[in-house]
């Protein structure tokens, strides 16, 4: 294998189970990110460009609404100088949308390329989110190997954005020669028939050249290559997220930048060295001791005492709770929150006798009276935080802040904020918990 | 079942409420008055994107009162023509897993 891989001698044969062709570990930082999403965007800025749409694609670039843990953008992408891997990470994320809304022609129609540029970028993507699984079965490797082939299959269709300036220089030459060598057919042709002759040529002139950029052009480049080890690499070492680099570089910071700035500089390296060893082993030792006083272990008075009064390493579970805020708007009454959001007295009546036959208790209803519903005390409220449960973790949450701004739009645009309501229907989740499959799990 | 959907239904939010019951026990019923989104194309995802459209309605039909405890969370929508909406399912994993 590693003579396929032309790898020849190394040092690492020479070591004891340890295989050169196994050292390579999937990066999603570079290879997906900053690699592949980056292709990705040059190729839909220039389909855009060729079909006329760039600027309806920024415009919707530039109205996204917000969403927990993604900043509003202001600038199109082509504005913002540099791109970081953070961003690019979440660029992925509505990339598809943006493209699909921005593809799409006045009057709904929509012509082949589209199509397949969307599958090509929706094969992507996916692909993308699937690799990001924690934890991962025989079928959600299968999504993984399905959504890579289906990218392979359509990505033709950005070829033509991936023309170099030498084999553009080589079109120009070969359009030129044809043209020359036309013009002295034509000197021969009959006058009545220039507009025919004029059509044919476009044809065959674009024949050529499209044929020309299709041997010149290709795909091969090592990042696109990359991908296709994704899938073996699951079974045989685990996740993928887990050896990206971006780990790596985020403790860059923590590791190194924050101690070079609180030591004096003077031997750095070591001074830098030294005091991490002895952060890390704190903390170590702080952890041992917390889930020894956990088990209930005899520790000495002064040691609990520390525990006590020290910050806990470990970190606290968010408690389920939906925060609602207040709103300054004078309103008492169901009268009042009528005429506040502009729904009619009859719609909210009807709405609280359903609910409160369906969910409430027989023994308190909501009164049904016409006559008493209008003095039901009611308060409004402008804001609830719902703590949602972050995928494949089990105790791990994140914040939901949802805020109603009535009849007002959010960035002059759409309204602010949209639920997603279940009405008590859950499923297993068929691309992870898929009984009786094999479940490769992070150690 | 709701097509794409699987059971999680698009609203826009109107307006949160605290009301009282004040002839009995005085509690405070949390609820929430939601706009419901029609979804367009059957429920079904596009074929040409893989994402669920729905359409909000100008007027306040669809206007109902729900319980806080079912709404699950915050949905993306990416504003289209026409008061239609895409329903963003690549926004996190969590979505991803469950809109398909």
């Amino acid at each position: 294998m590693c003579d396929n891989l032309g790898m020849g001698q190394n040092i690492f044969h020479r070591l004891d189970r340890v295989s050169a062709s196994d050292l390579y570990k999937p990066d999603m930082l570079h290879t997906i990110y900053l690699g592949l999403f980056k292709h990705m965007m040059d190729w839909i800025e220039g389909f855009q460009k060729k079909h006329g749409r760039l600027q309806a694609f920024n415009d919707v670039w530039k109205a996204l609404p917000p969403y927990p843990g993604f900043l509003v953008l202001k600038k199109a992408y082509r504005e913002v100088t540099q791109w970081q891997g953070k961003e690019m990470t979440n660029l992925g994320c509505w990339t598809l949308g943006v493209l699909a809304v921005g593809l799409r022609q006045p009057g709904g129609a929509q012509a082949i390329p589209p199509k397949r540029a969307l599958g090509c970028v929706t094969a992507l993507v996916d692909f993308n989110m699937m690799a990001q699984y924690r934890s991962h079965t025989r079928d959600t490797i299968a999504y993984v190997e399905d959504y890579l082939d289906q990218f392979h299959r359509m990505k033709d269709i950005f070829l033509e954005l991936r023309v170099t300036k030498r084999t553009q220089a080589k079109v120009d030459k070969q359009r030129k020669e044809i043209r020359r060598q036309r013009a002295l057919i034509r000197e021969r042709v009959a006058p009545s028939q220039p507009r025919r002759i004029s059509d044919d040529d476009c044809d065959e002139e674009n024949e050529l050249r499209m044929d020309m950029i299709h041997d010149e052009t290709h795909f091969n480049f090592i990042k696109m290559h990359l991908l296709s080890h994704f899938c073996d690499h699951i079974p045989q070492f685990g996740n993928i997220p887990m050896h990206s680099t971006e780990i790596g570089e985020l403790a860059h910071e923590t590791q190194i930048k924050d101690l070079w700035r609180q030591l004096n500089q003077n031997d750095a390296v070591r001074q830098i060295v030294h005091s991490y060893g002895r952060q890390h082993a704190i903390r170590m030792r702080l952890l041992n001791l917390e889930s020894l006083q956990v088990r209930g272990a005899d520790l000495s008075a002064d040691v609990l005492q520390y525990l006590d009064k020290a910050t806990s390493t470990v970190s606290q579970p968010v408690i389920r709770k939906r925060i609602l805020k207040r709103c300054p708007e004078d309103m008492s009454n169901v009268v009042d929150c009528s005429r506040v959001l502009g729904v009619s007295l009859e719609n909210i009546y009807r709405e609280l006798i359903r609910y409160s036959r369906h969910n409430l208790p027989r023994v308190h209803p909501l009164p049904e009276d016409h006559a008493m519903l209008p003095s039901l005390p009611v308060e409004l409220l402008t804001q609830l935080e719902i703590p949602v449960l972050a995928f494949q973790e089990a105790d791990v949450y994140e914040i939901h802040r949802a805020r109603s701004t009535g009849a007002l739009h959010f960035r002059n645009l759409e309204t602010r904020a949209v639920a997603m309501i279940g009405f008590g229907y859950r499923r297993l989740r068929k691309k992870w918990m898929v009984r009786g499959g094999v479940v490769y799990r992070q150690t | 079942m709701d097509g794409a959907r699987r059971g999680r239904l698009q609203a826009n939010l109107v307006a949160r409420l605290k009301v009282r019951e004040y002839r009995s026990d005085h509690t405070v019923r949390c609820v929430a008055g939601v706009q419901m989104l029609t979804p367009v194309n059957s429920r079904r995802l596009s074929d040409l994107h893989g994402l669920v459209t729905v359409h909000m309605r100008e007027d306040m039909r669809g206007f109902t009162i729900v319980d806080i405890g079912t709404i699950l969370g915050l949905a993306h929508l990416i504003p289209e023509e026409d008061r239609l909406l895409l329903v963003n399912s690549l926004i996190d994993l969590r979505t991803f897993n469950d809109v398909y």
